[in-house]
């Protein structure tokens, strides 16, 4: 029923016909603009959702606010009547070992941590488990000294044992065990008679001048996911609800071409990319740069590079959007199942925290092309790796003509 | 009002509300989208939080390329110590086993530094991390033995600070570290640290601890998600206002809905308890039967949450998008993913909006005798949220057009 | 509590606005009991609000609404309406993936006074479909289906909102004859819709809305009698050369009115034999005669000057 190719252009008519597509591509970029003011879902996954986990995930995992944590402990200790090591001067260990600890401080000069006694024996004289009184007050971490702990250490041929009880399960516990550990070790150095370590470790981060944050980590995933989200759900939603309003039969019948069609819904997603970019800039920078004096941040991530990503990424997902539109005909559903898919692929893809250490999602998240627009936007945007990030946007390049050649082909609006 | 009219009205009320409930039931059965997605849903959930997060059921074993540049020979006459070596022997070189154990494996890597620095190297192959072992550094080990004024021997680790896991590397060299320099430098160990686990938790494993937080997750995001676009589907195709020129009282319609949400609460919490137990060896032993009262009020709370949410916004869109909205934060916050005690004090404050976070506290409480005493603060939160929710969302529910 | 048994529903000066609308303007009207009761008026006028007020499914401005007796202002009243009424909402839908059996079911339980499924499955001629699910059915059929629902509970009083809006002239007038089967039953029927033929074949009583207002009340004749215009005969020639002389033939009976090819004579009194009669005895050649009677579409353009369908005609 559609009037095919009626408009091929003859000598005079190309340059009317050139005027034509641009008109009509605007005409349906308009026309998306109209929509999406009053769509709350496209609102939502373009600005609300990025928004929310930049502030959710950068409050969890930022270092400004993770390094405000102290960590409340038990310590039972035993009297410990000390060790006279020479005339005159005596020391008790377990003494020094709990000022050691009380007088740590956190980044903030906030006690790092916060000591709870246990005493030894309750109302009734009987001996206190600290096991158990750890899991009443519901505590993770429990530091055992020993009676005359001084006294052990030093006449002991075998080493005097400090005994943690820790619930294992507790992210916490292990940290904290990680810090007495480390100075135990200090301890044990002192009573070797070594005053520090002799081979030691020099760290060296290869992208020091950049000092990246975590934010920094994140800016670039988050980016990444909201492309996915608007472009996939954008597209099979709106792809299934214009066949369920007809829309695809009426502009079959108009003079509008498939090329048009997908222009047009290329270049909408494309001003979507930009509106999502800069909101997910905008808040993580207002909400973990300013606060803390980086405010040239939002100038310095910025790189021309972003474009192609962008583009790449636009024409990808939109792609995707659009192969998967073909199988699901209700916009419901359709719905449903872009969210149910884009969920676990933000986790797969390491937006979040990287998962190149964990075997299994490693090699998954490298056969998803959302891994390589991340890269490619972080070696861009934050580590500033010039090659890494041509590396990346040729792959996302790849995918991205890959996904948009076969949806459109399977774009085939006549048939609707 | 006589007796008999008492219990017929009762009769008739029941008999609305298992009309409904029953059609939801024969409705999902029915519709083979909605089966898969309850299904696969939890699967996924579990497997992918169950895989990130808890470690479980497989190995986190970073690939840490490094450099020796260290041409000491084994055999030296005057000292016949190779640190180097041992220092690779201790992150696990040629042992595999220990190498698991610690999360590394090492790969050796060989470029001339006097022609690329390790950063550029790194850079140019997307390397994370690098340690290397620079020429000579054997021989300053040996030195320090001899005399311990020498200066410290230093190998350098390289890390790109994008890769969060570049962390974890570093401590477990810096603890290789350590162990050697207690060996080479004879440093007794006058303390030492014995560990224990406390008592309780020693049959269960944090897997254990993981999964009923993350039922109720799945519970609540696909609960929600669900009763929301149902009602807003409902109000569009005007079903629910045919509902209301019947005798069926709001209550009742909201009553069902809820009734529905337990059933299938009940069947996805069993799924994804035995996805547990299949993929990372949750003890079903864990379970304590109080966890089943949890549940229940639990996905009343949601229930009523989502009634709530399907009054005040009317689209199907954009009802997705406020439950989205709601679900998400509350996902991370309420302490069922990640331990509450790692995020910052002002989010374990904010995590106390959710109803999430007493839900989930119950369901931990619940878990071991020692702390079963604290079960009753959280469960009788949870019960009166239950109540309060539900009647709010019934009272709440839209049944007349304006 | 009953108010009056003659009517199944009375309404005195019923208001329905919204911010910047007034959807229902002031309707006072009577329904007689086991009559059918049209509510005649183009999209948009507020026929489905009315019904919606009556049926207690929306909220109403002001005035005052008595449905079987019951006032619907009272909480207790309105309970025990819902209990005799059944109602076929505009665009109605039941649960899709439910069969015709499974869904008039469903809305039994609903009710404590139930019909025999059977019975309402043979009364809209649903037997071979009973087994089939609703999403499955045509457009006709989902009607069909719907009309049993709203009769689940043997109802007194059935609202139903534009029962043929979108279905083929097939299947309208097998709805049609659906819903005449319920007058014989003795049922009040309230009835919506845009289509004049329909009001005219099954009301006995017709009441005009036009932009929330009732501009006209009464029986189809009447109401044709009142305001429609006069009788046409309207007589066709083959050429302009025998409409004249057709037009002289004919002069005698009355004002006439020619267009091309045609004669068209609006009497009261013309009848159709008498034109005939003459046209024979002159030996006039003519290629047909109609006869066209004013229907409730000329009612509805001489009362508000606008065409019932509007611009578009029959959308479906």
């Amino acid at each position: 029923m559609a009037p095919q190719k009626k408009d091929k252009p003859n000598k005079d008519g190309l340059k009317t016909s050139i005027t034509m597509f641009f008109k009509r591509v605007f005409g349906f970029v308009s026309a998306s603009f109209i929509d999406f003011r009053r769509s709350p879902l496209t609102i939502f996954f373009a600005i609300a959702y990025p928004v929310i986990l930049i502030l959710l995930f950068g409050a969890i995992f930022s270092e400004h606010t993770q390094t405000l944590n102290s960590f409340t402990i038990y310590i039972q200790a035993e009297p410990d009547a000390g060790f006279e090591i020479a005339p005159g001067m005596e020391i008790n260990l377990t003494e020094t070992l709990l000022t050691t600890l009380a007088t740590m401080e956190t980044n903030d000069s906030e006690p790092l941590f916060i000591l709870h006694y246990i005493p030894l024996l309750d109302e009734h004289t009987i001996p206190i488990d600290p096991g158990k009184y750890l899991e009443e007050v519901d505590g993770y971490f429990c530091l055992v000294i020993p009676a005359n702990f001084t006294m052990l250490v030093y006449n002991n041929a075998t080493s005097a044992n400090l005994t943690v009880i820790m619930d294992e399960n507790s992210q916490s516990a292990k940290i904290v065990y990680n810090i007495i550990k480390e100075v135990i070790y200090g301890f044990n150095l002192f009573l070797a008679g070594e005053s520090e370590t002799h081979i030691d470790m020099e760290t060296i981060d290869i992208y020091l001048e950049e000092k990246i944050e975590y934010l920094d980590f994140l800016v670039p995933g988050i980016i990444g996911v909201a492309l996915m989200n608007n472009a996939v759900m954008g597209t099979i939603n709106r792809y299934s609800s214009f066949r369920n309003a007809g829309l695809f039969r009426k502009l079959a019948s108009t003079p509008m071409t498939r090329t048009e069609l997908v222009t047009g819904e290329t270049v909408w997603q494309g001003f979507l990319a930009i509106i999502s970019t800069a909101a997910i800039m905008i808040f993580g920078w207002l909400f973990f740069k300013v606060p803390f004096g980086k405010a040239a941040w939002i100038i310095e991530v910025l790189d021309w590079k972003m474009i192609p990503i962008l583009i790449a990424g636009v024409l990808g997902f939109t792609g995707l959007g659009m192969i998967g539109s073909r199988f699901v005909k209700n916009p419901d559903a359709a719905t449903a199942a872009a969210n149910f898919l884009a969920f676990p692929m933000m986790f797969l893809c390491g937006a979040f925290f990287d998962v190149s250490g964990i075997a299994g999602v490693n090699v998954i998240s490298k056969l998803l092309p959302l891994t390589y627009i991340i890269d490619a936007l972080r070696a861009t945007m934050i580590t500033k790796n010039v090659s890494l990030a041509w590396y990346n946007i040729g792959i996302s390049f790849a995918f991205g003509i890959g996904f948009f050649i076969i949806g459109v082909i399977l774009t085939n609006i006549k048939n609707e | 009002m006589s007796k008999r009219r008492f219990f017929k009205n009762i009769y008739l009320s029941l008999r609305r509300i298992w009309a409904e409930t029953s059609r939801i039931g024969l409705g999902w059965v029915r519709s083979p989208a909605a089966v898969f997605f309850t299904f696969i849903y939890p699967i996924i959930m579990i497997l992918l939080f169950g895989y990130l997060f808890a470690g479980e059921g497989t190995t986190t074993l970073y690939s840490l390329p490094y450099l020796n540049e260290d041409t000491y020979q084994v055999g030296n006459a005057t000292l016949p110590y190779y640190p180097a070596q041992e220092l690779l022997t201790e992150l696990g070189l040629n042992n595999d086993s220990l190498g698991e154990a610690l999360g590394i494996k090492l790969i050796p890597v060989n470029f001339n530094t006097s022609e690329i620095l390790p950063q550029n190297w790194m850079k140019e192959q997307n390397a994370a991390y690098l340690l290397r072992i620079p020429k000579g550094w054997s021989a300053m080990v040996n030195a320090s033995l001899l005399n311990a004024s020498a200066p410290k021997a230093l190998v350098q680790y390289y890390y790109d600070p994008g890769y969060t896991s570049s962390t974890e590397v570093m401590k477990i060299i810096d603890n290789a570290l350590k162990e050697l320099n207690a060996q080479l430098f004879n440093i007794e160990t006058s303390i030492g640290i014995i560990t224990t686990t406390t008592p309780e938790r020693e049959e269960l494993s944090y897997i254990d601890f993981y999964i009923p937080g993350i039922i109720m997750v799945t519970l609540s995001t696909s609960g929600m998600m669900g009763l929301v676009s149902t009602v807003a589907e409902g109000r569009r195709n005007g079903i629910i206002f045919k509902m209301s020129a019947t005798p069926m009282k709001k209550w009742e319609w909201a009553l069902a809905q809820e009734i529905w949400q337990i059933i299938i609460s009940l069947v996805i919490a069993l799924l994804t308890a035995l996805t547990g137990v299949i993929a990372f060896g949750f003890q079903l032993s864990a379970i304590h039967p109080l966890h089943v009262v949890i549940l229940i009020f639990g996905s009343m709370t949601f229930a009523g949450l989502a009634l709530i949410i399907a009054r005040f916004v009317k689209s199907p869109e954009g009802a997705v998008a406020a439950t989205l909205a709601f679900v998400f934060p509350q996902m991370f916050l309420s302490g069922s993913i990640i331990p509450p005690e790692v995020m910052p004090e002002f989010l374990q404050q904010i995590a106390r909006i959710f109803p999430l976070y007493y839900i989930a506290k119950a369901m931990r409480a619940a878990m071991l005798e020692a702390t079963l005493p604290k079960v009753w603060l959280p469960l009788g939160i949870t019960i009166a949220m239950g109540v309060i929710f539900f009647i709010l969302g019934s009272a709440l529910t839209i049944w007349k057009k304006d | 509590m009953k108010l009056e048994n003659e009517h199944a529903i009375i309404t005195e000066d019923l208001v329905k606005k919204y911010k910047n609308v007034v959807a229902v303007d002031g309707i006072s009207l009577k329904v007689k009991k086991g009559e059918v009761f049209a509510f005649l008026g183009p999209n948009g006028a507020g026929k489905t609000t009315t019904v919606e007020i009556l049926e207690g499914v929306r909220t109403k401005t002001s005035g005052k609404a008595y449905v079987l007796g019951y006032d619907i202002d009272k909480r207790q009243d309105l309970e025990q309406l819902k209990k005799k009424i059944g109602t076929l909402p505009q665009e109605f839908n039941t649960h899709q993936n439910l069969t015709v059996r499974e869904n008039l079911k469903f809305w039994s339980r609903m009710y404590a006074k139930n019909l025999p499924i059977d019975d309402l499955i043979a009364l809209v001629n649903l037997e071979e479909k009973a087994k089939e699910r609703y999403k499955n059915l045509s457009g006709g059929l989902q009607r069909r289906l719907g009309i049993a629902i709203a009769l689940v509970n043997d109802p007194e009083l059935v609202f139903l909102d534009e029962p043929t809006t979108g279905l083929d002239p097939r299947a309208r007038r097998e709805t049609w004859a659906v819903i005449e089967g319920l007058k014989q039953k003795g049922k009040t029927v309230f009835l919506t819709t845009h289509y004049m033929e329909e009001a005219e074949v099954l009301a006995d009583t017709v009441a005009i809305i036009h932009k929330g207002k009732i501009v006209a009340l009464g029986s189809p004749a009447e109401l044709i009698d009142k305001y429609g215009s006069e009788n046409k005969i309207i007589v066709r020639g083959s050429s302009s050369k025998t409409r004249d002389l057709i037009h002289r033939t004919l002069f005698q009976l009355g004002p006439m009115e020619t267009a091309e090819g045609e004669v068209m004579i609006s009497t009261k009194k013309a009848k159709i034999a008498e034109v005939i009669e003459l046209l024979e005895k002159e030996k006039v050649p003519y290629r047909d005669i109609i006869t066209q009677r004013p229907s409730l579409e000329d009612v509805f353009l001489n009362l508000t000057g606008e065409r019932l369908l509007g611009e578009r005609g029959d959308e479906d």
